[in-house]
């Protein structure tokens, strides 16, 4: 009888939510199609791959694709850099983020916020190629900004392709540049949607405004905050490809200071159509990420239940 | 409420409907294309193959060839090829049966899309391939075999060379993966000189003929012409100033003095390679080259046009390279002074190649329209000068002359760029090129020396993950340097250890060993 009911419940349940499971399928089958499906293509990282065989018939190859990259001399530096920047990039963005958003919030003007919104949103839609551009006009030794600057203070040239100590300061604040405002506008969504009469009550108990953002505005960003910062810690071994080799140009000597696993496999293996090469690098950096994205949740999950994505 | 649900079930189910509708539509769409394609081409794929032994009864549906080929500049309007090919086809139908598609793309986005053509086995029959990468598309299965083909069905092709060796030159291990364009088979370093500086100061070049002697000069010039850039430096090569064949075609190895020679040896490690850094940074020291160079994307080209710069080297001498070079610096007029003698080995007698990919729904076919357009005047007219009366007219010498009061930019079609086409040389020259030359050519690729190891390939998996990690390191230092950005008694020996530790000797140690199996069956 029990059982019967529940049943009934089920179907009732599925009945209801008929519309949002329709409404559910396009996504899904895009989902499917997109993301899933391709997933199959991971074999070749195993696969001695060969056109008129195809991917199925292809010799298996074992390890073999992997070696290039983990057998590698470079391979601690690209450790490094794939994880320092985005490690720095990740913090960088959140603590800016945050305090740009909070700062936005807080004008008064209609207008004047909306322009500050936009404008910090805009640098994130302009092309990286253009952006590279545009930091060459900077630094360029012959016609760039800052060296004509440095001569007329009296300062001598500097040739700033070449000088690899300047680069991760470089790379950090392009990217910042670039990428601060995405996280910032969803931060600031989040504070809109914070209930006013909050912040009102605090005022009647005598709070100042930084204590209104520590004991308010800050908690009820937190959901936002570990989800930006989970997405991002999930592709911390993927690098911006355009940022890291469009933005120093292909400059040699400051390879140790930008040279990231992506730009490492592109540059190793753009001559040498080797699918099974790339596909393995691209596997080793899934994995990699796919493990700390769990990692990370179950270190959140521990911190805060709630928060937790999964 | 129950209405509200109702209407939101039905606009969600007719959303969906819509959306399925979408994805059936598009796979019509590809259905329809394809079978306009196989219309247009061949009406069953098995009815060919089964037909394809056979000479093709003129009761068969006409096949399509897939060309795709590659410019360095602008190409002409999608409309003008297709009034060319227009004309090209009644030629190719009355003698083959067959219809051309020709795809003009620029070199900037050519190897890209090449090889996704090629990895995803679309259907492509004709396509130009570049040496360097021959050997990995050879493993790759990109390309067919050209051998039997050509044995069979491309006797004209074959004649068309000195001899059959050098028609398959491009080849790993017997597999014939294209044959090369017709052009020039060697280089031959050069500098060439911007002619209105040369006169203006009354400068004699004759008398140059090493690097220490364009060395003189730009001391000179400097003096004249304070803020002048003496040279304006490439950063992806540096000129050959010395005999030397690079194996492999990396630019890392190499044989010095190939006609006499056989050892592979590091070529950061030589003295040809330290010479030119050597000088390149005494001018780069002097301020006499543009200190971004190493990390230009500008085209080295463009500071000859806009008169920054005097002088840039090339491994181009061939008796056509001067006009080549002023249409790449905007009709600069220049001075061309030779610094070695040419040279030809397999990565400059082959630099691009005619390949029939591995899609080709009928090679054979694909093999019949290469041999028809590498061995027809008419057909080469066609592609390289456009339609007679139209984009041509014959002069009272024989020649061909753009029409009355038109021009390069003005005629609808003119590639005018025989190096990228099947065989220039059957086509009629150009007034201002001069009647005999493709004779000049020809002669210039007679009178060239050869290397040992002309037609040697390596085979580059045994070492690949060497291969690689050099290459990376390479990258790091060699712009640098050969744009004399860094000073090479320093920076050499950094660079030479890193390739050291990233396993170059396992590199040279193969190619030795091919080189040395590949001499003794010679």
């Amino acid at each position: 009888m029990a059982e019967g009911s529940k049943r009934k419940k089920k179907r009732a349940g599925l009945k209801r939510f008929l519309p949002l499971y329709l409404m559910m399928v396009p996504a899904f089958l895009y989902l499917l199609i997109n993301n899933y499906l391709p997933m199959s293509g991971l074999v070749l990282a195993f696969k001695k791959y060969n056109v008129q065989d195809g991917i199925w018939g292809s010799d298996w190859a074992g390890m073999s694709n992997f070696t290039f990259l983990l057998k590698n001399r470079e391979l601690p530096i690209l450790f490094r850099n794939t994880l320092g920047y985005n490690i720095c990039f990740i913090l960088v963005n959140l603590v800016l983020g945050v305090t740009l958003a909070i700062l936005i919030t807080e004008i008064r003007s209609q207008r004047f916020r909306k322009l500050a919104q936009s404008s910090v949103l805009f640098p994130f839609v302009v092309s990286i190629i253009i952006v590279s551009y545009m930091v060459r006009g900077f630094l360029d030794p012959e016609a760039g900004l800052l060296n004509h600057l440095l001569q007329s203070f009296g300062g001598k040239r500097i040739s700033w392709y070449d000088r690899e100590q300047y680069w991760p300061f470089i790379l950090i604040f392009v990217n910042t540049w670039k990428s601060v405002g995405y996280g910032c506008i969803l931060y600031i969504s989040a504070i809109m949607g914070i209930d006013m009469s909050l912040y009102e009550s605090a005022s009647l108990d005598g709070a100042g405004k930084f204590q209104k953002i520590r004991y308010i505005t800050l908690p009820f960003l937190k959901p936002t905050m570990i989800t930006v910062v989970l997405l991002a810690v999930g592709r911390i071994f993927n690098s911006d490809f355009g940022l890291f080799y469009q933005v120093p140009q292909g400059s040699g000597l400051i390879t140790n200071a930008t040279q990231t696993i992506d730009t490492f496999v592109y540059k190793a293996l753009t001559s040498q159509s080797n699918i099974g090469m790339s596909a393995a690098a691209s596997f080793f950096q899934s994995v990699i990420g796919f493990t700390l994205i769990l990692l990370f949740n179950t270190v959140t999950r521990k911190l805060s239940k709630e928060n937790a994505l999964f | 409420m129950k209405l509200k649900k109702k209407i939101a079930l039905f606009l969600t189910a007719a959303m969906t409907a819509g959306l399925l509708a979408g994805c059936g539509d598009t796979g019509n769409d590809n259905q329809d294309s394809q079978s306009t394609v196989e219309n247009s081409g061949e009406s069953q794929t098995s009815e060919a193959d089964n037909a394809s032994g056979e000479e093709a009864p003129a009761g068969e549906d006409p096949y399509q060839v897939r060309m795709i080929i590659a410019l360095p500049a602008a190409s002409p309007s999608e409309g003008e090829v297709d009034r060319v090919l227009g004309k090209l086809n009644e030629l190719t139908l009355e003698k083959l049966n067959m219809t051309l598609d020709l795809q003009i793309l620029p070199f900037a986005a050519y190897m890209e899309q090449i090889q996704l053509e090629l990895s995803s086995k679309s259907k492509l029959d004709i396509f130009i391939s570049v040496s360097a990468y021959g050997p990995s598309w050879v493993n790759a299965g990109y390309v067919a075999d050209l051998g039997p083909l050509l044995e069979e069905h491309g006797q004209d092709v074959l004649n068309s060379y000195a001899s059959p060796e050098v028609a398959t030159a491009p080849s790993l291990n017997g597999y014939v993966y294209g044959v090369p364009v017709h052009k020039e088979i060697s280089q031959q370093a050069s500098v060439f000189f911007r002619t209105d500086i040369l006169e203006k100061h009354g400068l004699d070049v004759s008398g140059i003929k090493t690097i220490e002697d364009v060395d003189a000069l730009y001391e000179k010039v400097a003096a004249l012409e304070p803020g002048m850039w003496m040279i304006a430096p490439d950063n992806l090569g540096m000129p050959e100033l010395t005999p030397l064949d690079y194996v492999g075609g990396l630019e890392t190895y190499a044989i010095l003095d190939p006609e006499n020679n056989t050892t592979v040896e590091n070529f950061f490690d030589t003295e040809p390679f330290k010479k030119w850094c050597t000088y390149i940074h005494k001018w780069f020291e002097n301020g006499w080259v543009n200190s971004g160079a190493a990390s230009d994307t500008e085209s080295y080209y463009s500071y000859i046009k806009s008169g920054q710069a005097f002088s840039f080297f090339s491994d181009y001498g061939h008796p056509l390279s001067v006009v080549d070079q002023q249409n790449n610096c905007g009709g600069v007029e220049l001075t061309m002074v030779h610094l070695t003698e040419p040279l030809a080995t397999t990565a400059t007698s082959a630099v691009f190649c005619y390949s029939i990919g591995s899609g080709s729904e009928d090679p054979v076919k694909a093999m019949k329209m290469l041999n028809f357009l590498m061995s027809s005047t008419e057909a080469m007219n066609l592609l390289n000068w456009g339609i007679e009366g139209e984009d041509y007219v014959v002069n009272g010498e024989g020649l061909l002359d753009f029409p009355e009061g038109k021009d390069a930019s003005t005629v609808g079609y003119h590639l005018g760029a025989g190096w990228i086409l099947p065989n220039q040389f059957v086509c009629t020259p150009w007034a201002t090129d001069g009647a005999d030359i493709y004779q000049k050519i020809e002669d210039y690729n007679a009178s060239s020396i050869i290397s040992k190891t002309m037609g040697f390939t390596f085979e580059p998996s045994p070492v690949q993950d060497q291969i690689s990690a050099v290459s990376n390191v390479r990258s790091k230092y060699y712009k640098a340097l050969i744009t004399g950005a860094v000073d090479p008694e320093e920076y050499i020996p950094l660079l030479l250890q890193e390739m050291e530790d990233a396993g170059s000797a396992e590199v040279i140690a193969e190619m030795q060993r091919q080189v040395d199996a590949w001499l003794a069956e010679q």
